[in-house]
């Protein structure tokens, strides 16, 4: 816990490159100990079912836990279609923002997360609505493209890759892969931002992402 | 869009600009109080041209979360003091 707090809070990045990919590495790697127990509306047996204790990546988003999750509850849901959603102390979690970023912003620590899945009642108010892993990936490819228009100028960077590039680029992503990643990265040229277009307040998801792409350069 | 009686309330420019086959608007240019969420200008959008789905770019780029402020993307991305808002029927920049 500590050490993943030092490494994404380091913001001095001259100091980045000597210590090497090392950081880089760790906070990649870096995953949240996530604890999801099943909301008490939706269990319909005696006992309960236990709660599943998975590892989620922090450079990643819930929803890519929702299979797995599944699983482990579908034998205990009440009849229904299966719309995953996650909620902490009340508050639905939304799913287009890193959950490193959704951790350090609402948890305050604590370790493991203890999260409360769903699979009824989508809160169509609070949280957008997904369907399935399409609609992670373009919505993943948005805010690229926003993060492009930010450090750019325009989002060309993102809208010039191949659909075959961007399906590489995404699966690095759901894989934890960073070198994979920055290579494909540097093939957009994103690596070399224009400073002086970073606005001084940004909306929250853009804000997420482009955190992540300074911590990991 | 703009009628609103009560306290003055902050507003900024949006300039709302059609492309591709999309329907334009007798009058483009708007003053959005800060605190609307983006989804307001879509609600607008297909009232006004009476369409069933519309899609919103800023900048010709991306597009921005339904539940941000107004405000907020207006101090991030606006152009000359407009916020420029790109609309169309089918998706234009992915």
């Amino acid at each position: 816990g500590d050490a993943r707090a030092a490494s994404y809070r380091r913001t001095d990045t001259k100091k980045g490159n000597d210590m090497g990919s090392g950081i880089q590495d760790e906070h990649w790697r870096g995953a949240i100990s996530l604890k999801l127990e099943l909301h008490a509306d939706e269990v319909t047996t005696v006992p309960p079912p236990e709660p599943l204790f998975i590892l989620a990546p922090r450079l990643g988003y819930l929803p890519q836990v929702s299979k797995q999750a599944l699983q482990q509850f579908k034998g205990f849901l009440p009849p229904g279609i299966d719309e995953p959603w996650f909620e902490y102390k009340g508050v639905p979690l939304k799913w287009q923002i890193p959950t490193g970023a959704l951790y350090d912003l609402l948890s305050d620590g604590e370790y493991p997360w203890c999260l409360t899945i769903h699979f009824r009642a989508y809160p169509k108010d609070a949280l957008q609505p997904i369907s399935g892993d399409e609609t992670l990936q373009a919505s993943y490819l948005n805010s690229l493209k926003e993060a492009a228009y930010v450090l750019t100028g325009n989002s060309s960077a993102v809208m010039s890759l191949t659909t075959k590039s961007q399906q590489e680029l995404w699966q690095n992503v759901l894989d934890g892969q960073h070198s994979d990643f920055f290579q494909n990265m540097e093939k957009m040229e994103l690596m070399k931002p224009v400073v002086r277009l970073i606005p001084a307040r940004a909306p929250l998801n853009l804000l997420a992402l482009t955190f992540y792409f300074f911590l990991s350069s | 869009m703009a009628t609103s009686p009560a306290p003055p309330v902050e507003k900024v420019v949006v300039l709302l600009k059609a492309t591709g086959d999309a329907p334009i608007l007798k009058q483009s240019k708007f003053k959005v109080s800060k605190s609307e969420k983006f989804v307001f200008i879509s609600e607008f959008l297909r009232k006004n041209l009476k369409l069933e789905q519309v899609f919103m770019y800023l900048n010709s780029s991306f597009s921005p979360a339904l539940n941000e402020r107004i405000g907020t993307l207006h101090e991030a991305y606006n152009v000359d003091g407009k916020l420029v808002v790109n609309y169309s029927t089918t998706p234009a920049w992915g």
